[in-house]
């Protein structure tokens, strides 16, 4: 079981890592599933009330993590509620996970041949991205952790760059009416948004190995506010450049606002390329962390040598993501894996969480379960 | 699985992907000189052939109704813009124009292709230019379908309507730049400098105007002498997508002046008014700085007005009036005077034509409607243009002479 | 120290004649090592003195030593009662007044003595020889390292000797917690390497670590630092370098206050210091000379050419052959044209004028040097010119090229430089392949092995992750010394962290 070897983290790497996460398809999309849903140009609201829910759901992992110090999900949560339905909530979530990663890979491939290569066969770009994608896993949680830091600045620095060039584009008056039809009619987009916000659920499992995992609050915290803050810029700014009627009908709005940014004669007339480069990143260590929690999952439940496991599950994500027939049903695989995950993210902890409090959660100074520390 | 054959996994993965990919080969590659870069397009109606039979019976899909289009691409000629050492006798035109037809954009894109050793690459496309009677046949949004669409074409293409056939203004002469797309363009890119010009806009944003149904306008481009002029500009249906008729220069300056500086990519810096000061017969010249504009919908009773207020500020540019003296203050005063109720002829012109003749908003009266009472704007959005033409408009025009340049005064 | 032979190295015995027969056996014939019979005093009692010609400090082994034996060692020493060891001991702490003379009873330790530099002197009927340390003190001129030339800072450089080294080293930190620690490595040829760092500064597990890593070389001869480097490194399958090395004392200096390690060798000037991480190796001493913002400046440049020097053909390459739609429309144009008549797609052409350049830059470094730099621009610049002339590429490619060319001389340090021109060819590739989708793919396969590769236990990709922004005042600008100079960086785990008056 020890064959894990992973150097405990620091609660600030464990946000970055949980913020990588997050960011992923969702920045193309978010602006037109929001607006598709409600239909008014005060969706934006609809962001924040979406990241706050998400930060309560992610407080509750968190704490219930707290519960168990050192010890990871899979392990705890047979404790809570017994093997045989501690396994099938583990097997739950190894699925959700591999599924997941076959749907980034799916759809960054989607998107490369829309944008970049027409011609290349989807199976060589979702073969490309999963082997590369794979020898970062390899290398452990730690690895995973370290390019989770070496690429957010730079993410960070290149969206706030685009969102702020884009400004001559940006009328305030495609964003208003405010709360046109009532503050109700907004409820309908809380739910798409909090799947844009989907992948939190990795604080459980990662707090097992974060030092100091009690002082967690406040970093996960802002880095939700980070991310809450990185949504609502892009769907104003989407929004308030190419109007909410127009930006239901673009299948990736976020780009073609990017696209938009022109400065005619300056070098860069075409700023798109940073933009992909930044999101195939996010893609990316979106699909490092689901694939490490997936092949950890089934390490620890069978016991097999974790990086024989990361071989075995290769394929198998392989063959999902080649499921979707096109576009639209990849899209559709991904609203439908996103209400799951939502619902499991949130549902699952708290009902574990519960149980574990019914149960009088032990106490920290008791023997923690061997097998999960390294 | 012992560690040696897990640590040596990775490598032989990593191998597998070399091989594969190397063995395969490359699909998108496409070398620059290959590509057919088109600068410009214009869309025209084709002249209608009649079909014979058998093509009648090949037809298989029914689209007997629909008029065939003739496209004309204007593919830039590198060898005789870029190639520099290999020097090319300049007597060879720097561009290619081809014109195919068919009843859809992108049928002709893929007809073209047939007729010309490098296929047309319009990721470069700055400009498309569509015929008057085309324009006035066919919806904008399915003309623009194709570009709007393709990832190759992006969403900052300029759009003009030709007066006449598009092709032509393909062909027109040149004066500063190589190609006539590249000639427009830099035209276009002036117009900030008048008010008389529409402001230019982008299919990106024609395609924002069609899917809210709201009016709007586009620039013209006339040939004058075998050369193109900007001139006025053309209004659009919101509902239907077809060009209602033209709007003069005059029209034009009025709808940017109730639009403001704010709309526009690049404010209106520029634009003279030329007015004449009451008593006197001599005209001046005033160079407009800035025009802040507001349009307000104001509801009372349940009825519906609007009142545009316009705040213009300004220089005085060239004064034939000799006999003033521009140090005075009343002097100023009566200018802004003069150019006030010029600007009110103008705006009430252009309103006027538009409510009446042409029946569409293309001011975006109902969009502040829509920001101020949602409500009302909801009872009344599913025929805006006809509502918005018997709507009573009023306005509130403030003239400011920021200063007179160098002369003032005649002794 | 280690043996020098597996063999059981016999004793010397009291027999003058049996030693010598025995240590002839060890050295062989060589004609440089001169056996000196004396004798002692006035009696029939002889002595050998044996040394390698040439090593030895001559006029000092003939005043000093022979004089002190033929006319003082029987007088010191058979005044007191015989007891040989004691007696050997004696006359080497009265009799001479010698600095480095010593004792020693095997004769593989004579042997290595001799071969050392020194002088040993066997005596009849005592079983121990007296080791005279006469070595020479040859080394050459000390210069300012060719590879590393500054435009401000002292101009020296290590040279071959390792005593000579840890002297200059020693001149420039006189901190008493300076600490060499000599061990031998090599079975044949056994040379001197010395460990040197700030006791009581660097951690005292880097140290064990480095000491452990060097015991385990098992090798005939060091020949150069790199032997030693090519043992001592995490991951020798990697690109990058572990292990940094330098002809520069003050970057060991430098290095030594920040609590790293530093190794050296006999016989080469070049030093290892351990460990180090990619940002190490983007930096110059000189960076520290000058002031802050020209530094911050020019630290950004270097940045700047890091990016040219590994993205920018392949870049090219992919923008042309696969995004036409991405490069500004002039530019398009105005490459198109010049790409007409061009018979090779650009990966070739690209390809083509890289390795022409690399193979330019292999030959003018082993040209004689005026020769050698006249190869190199004329060479770069008619090869270019003629090749567009041809037509066989496009003057635009020559440009890319020279600006990468000239972007790889931009890092200080050489190893890196190599590095990243193997990695542009491998982005060269992948970009012919993929066009940006490739690029992307490999520099998500370097920063991935970049991020697991680790030197001596830091992350090489330190300080930019883990990520302080407390630890990147020193990573992109260049903070005025005040600031940068308050703590030891924390990724070497130094002992004691102060570097100013912490009072204050």
């Amino acid at each position: 079981m020890s064959s894990l070897r992973i150097s405990p983290f620091s609660p600030f790497q464990l946000t970055i890592t949980t913020v990588s996460t997050i960011i992923g398809v969702a920045i193309l999309t978010l602006p037109r599933v929001i607006a598709e849903e409600v239909g008014t140009p005060d969706v934006w609201i609809d962001v924040i009330l979406g990241g706050i829910i998400t930060a309560v759901a992610a407080m509750i992992c968190l704490h219930l993590s707290n519960c168990f110090p050192g010890e990871t999900f899979y392990i705890y949560n047979v404790r809570i509620v017994g093997k045989v339905l501690g396994t099938l909530i583990s097997v739950l979530y190894i699925c959700n996970f591999t599924t997941f990663g076959a749907f980034e890979a799916r759809v960054q491939a989607e998107v490369v041949r829309h944008f970049l290569l027409d011609e290349t066969p989807l199976e060589v770009t979702m073969l490309a991205f999963i082997l590369v994608g794979f020898y970062l896993v390899s290398g452990g949680l730690n690895a995973i952790i370290r390019i989770n830091e070496f690429y957010l600045p730079i993410t960070l620095l290149i969206v706030f760059t685009i969102l702020f060039l884009n400004w001559k584009n940006f009328e305030f008056d495609n964003i208003r009416p405010f709360l046109e039809n009532g503050p109700s009619a907004l409820l309908p987009g809380i739910l798409p948004t909090a799947q844009a916000f989907s992948g939190f659920d990795v604080i459980l499992f990662l707090v097992a190995y974060t030092r100091n995992a009690q002082k967690s609050t406040l970093p996960i915290l802002l880095g939700f506010a980070l991310v809450t803050l990185i949504y609502m810029t892009i769907v104003i700014m989407v929004i308030g450049s190419l109007t909410l009627n127009e930006v239901i009908t673009l299948t990736w709005p976020t780009m073609e606002f990017v696209k938009q940014i022109e400065f005619p004669g300056a070098f860069f007339e075409h700023f798109e390329i940073f933009f992909i480069t930044i999101w195939l990143l996010n893609m990316f260590t979106t699909f490092f962390i689901n694939l490490y929690l997936a092949s950890l999952g089934i390490h620890l439940l069978i016991g097999w040598n974790i990086k024989l496991v990361m071989c075995l599950l290769l394929p198998v994500i392989y063959g999902i993501a080649l499921l979707p027939k096109d576009l639209n049903g990849a899209l559709e695989l991904g609203k439908s894996i996103g209400f799951f995950s939502v619902l499991v993210s949130t549902l699952i902890p708290l009902f574990l969480l519960l149980i574990a409090i019914a149960r009088n959660r032990p106490k920290h100074d008791q023997p923690v379960n061997e097998g999960s520390r390294p | 699985m012992s560690m040696m054959k897990a640590r040596s996994l990775p490598i032989l993965v990593t191998l597998l992907l070399c091989s594969a990919i190397v063995s395969s080969g490359c699909w998108d590659r496409r070398e620059i000189e290959d590509l057919g870069i088109a600068i410009g397009m214009s869309v025209d109606q084709a002249i209608h052939k009649k079909r014979t039979s058998e093509e009648e019976k090949q037809i298989v899909h029914k689209h007997k109704t629909i008029m065939p289009i003739s496209v004309t691409y204007q593919i830039v000629n590198p060898k005789i813009i870029g190639g520099t050492s290999r020097g090319n006798p300049s007597n060879q035109k720097p561009y290619i124009n081809i014109t195919s037809s068919g009843d859809t954009a992108f049928q002709v894109a893929r007809e073209t292709a047939t007729r010309i050793g490098r296929p047309p690459f319009f990721m470069h496309l700055k400009i498309i230019i569509l015929g008057d009677q085309v324009s006035r046949k066919i919806n904008l949004a399915q003309l623009l379908n194709m570009n709007l669409r393709d990832t190759e074409m992006r969403r900052t293409v300029h759009l003009t309507i030709a007066e006449g056939n598009g092709r032509e203004i393909l062909e027109a002469k040149t004066k500063n730049e190589d190609l006539p797309s590249f000639e427009l363009l830099s035209l276009i890119d002036n117009l900030s400098k008048s008010i008389h010009i529409a402001q230019p806009i982008s299919i990106g944003t024609v395609s924002e105007q069609l899917s809210a149904d709201s009016s709007f306008c586009v620039p013209r481009v006339v040939l004058h002498q075998k050369e193109m002029k900007l001139a006025g500009a053309a209004v659009i249906s919101g509902k239907t997508g077809k060009m209602l008729g033209w709007i003069g220069e005059e029209e034009t300056a009025g709808l940017n002046l109730v639009q403001g500086t704010g709309k526009s990519e690049e404010g209106h810096k520029g634009g003279i008014i030329e007015a004449v000061i009451k008593g006197s017969r001599d005209p001046f010249s005033y160079e407009i700085g800035k025009i802040r504009s507001k349009i307000i919908p104001i509801v009372k009773n349940g009825q519906l007005s609007f009142r545009v207020d316009i705040k213009v500020e300004g220089r005085l540019g060239e004064d034939w009036a000799l006999n003033e003296n521009a140090f005075e203050k009343d002097y100023l005063d009566r200018v802004n005077a003069a150019v006030k109720t010029r600007i009110e002829q103008i705006v009430n012109n252009t309103l006027k034509k538009a409510q009446k003749d042409f029946r569409v908003d293309v001011a975006g009266f109902g969009k502040q409607l829509h920001i101020h009472y949602p409500k009302e704007w909801k009872k009344r959005k599913e025929n805006w243009d006809e509502v918005f033409s018997r709507i009573p408009v009023s306005l509130d025009v403030t003239v400011k002479t920021e200063e007179f340049a160098l002369k003032g005064k005649k002794k | 120290m280690k043996p020098y032979a597996k063999s059981h190295s016999p004793e010397l015995v009291p027999s003058l004649s049996d030693n010598l027969e025995h240590i002839l056996t060890l050295l062989g014939n060589s004609s440089d090592i001169v056996y000196r019979e004396m004798s002692l005093g006035e009696t029939e009692r002889k002595a050998v003195a044996i040394y390698a010609k040439g090593m030895v400090d001559q006029q000092f082994l003939y005043s000093q030593v022979f004089g002190v034996i033929s006319r003082r060692f029987l007088t010191e020493v058979e005044a007191s009662p015989p007891d040989y060891p004691q007696n050997l001991k004696h006359f080497a702490q009265h009799a001479s007044t010698f600095g480095d003379i010593s004792v020693v009873y095997k004769s593989d330790q004579c042997v290595s003595e001799i071969l050392a530099g020194n002088t040993c002197v066997l005596f009849d009927e005592y079983p121990g020889a007296v080791i005279f340390g006469t070595a020479k003190d040859k080394s050459r001129q000390q210069e300012e390292p060719a590879s590393e030339a500054l435009v401000r800072g002292p101009r020296i450089g290590f040279v071959e000797e390792v005593n000579e080294n840890t002297a200059i080293l020693r001149r420039r930190l006189k901190d008493p917690h300076l600490t060499f620690e000599s061990l031998f490595l090599g079975r044949r040829a056994r040379k001197e390497v010395i460990i040197c760092y700030l006791r009581g500064v660097t951690n005292p597990d880097l140290v064990n670590e480095v000491r452990r890593r060097l015991q385990k070389i098992d090798i005939d001869d060091p020949i150069e630092s790199g032997y030693v480097e090519n043992y001592i490194q995490d991951n020798p399958y990697s690109p990058f370098p572990q292990v940094q090395n330098t002809e520069r004392p003050d970057r060991v200096e430098g290095a030594l206050l920040e609590g790293r390690v530093a190794i050296l060798i006999d016989g080469t000037p070049f030093s290892l210091i351990v460990p180090v991480t990619f940002p190490m190796l983007m930096q110059s001493p000189e960076d520290y000379y000058d002031r802050w913002i020209p530094a911050s400046l020019i630290r950004m440049l270097r940045t700047l050419a890091l990016f040219f020097a590994l993205f920018l053909p392949a870049l090219y390459v992919a923008l042309v052959s696969y995004h036409q739609g991405l490069i500004p429309t002039k530019l398009a144009i105005s490459i198109a044209g010049t790409r007409e008549g061009v018979p090779f797609p650009t990966i070739v052409e690209a390809m083509f004028m890289e390795i022409t350049i690399e193979l330019l830059r292999e030959a003018g470094l082993r040209l004689p040097k005026p020769v050698g730099q006249a190869v190199g621009i004329v060479g770069g610049l008619v090869i270019g010119q003629s090749a567009v002339e041809a037509g066989i590429v496009s003057p635009i490619m020559v440009i890319v090229v020279a600006l990468t060319a000239i972007s790889s001389f931009a890092f200080p340090q050489y190893p890196a430089a190599i590095t990243i021109r193997l990695l542009r060819f491998g982005m060269m590739l992948a970009a012919s392949i993929f066009g940006l989708y490739g690029i992307i793919l490999v520099f998500v396969l370097i920063t991935s092995h970049v991020v697991r590769l680790k030197s001596f236990g830091i992350n090489y990709a330190a300080p930019y992750v883990p990520n302080r922004v407390y630890t990147w005042k020193d990573l992109f600008l260049r903070l005025p010394l005040q600031t940068l100079l308050k703590f030891r960086p924390a990724m070497f785990k130094p002992l004691d962290r102060n570097r100013s008056d912490q009072s204050k």
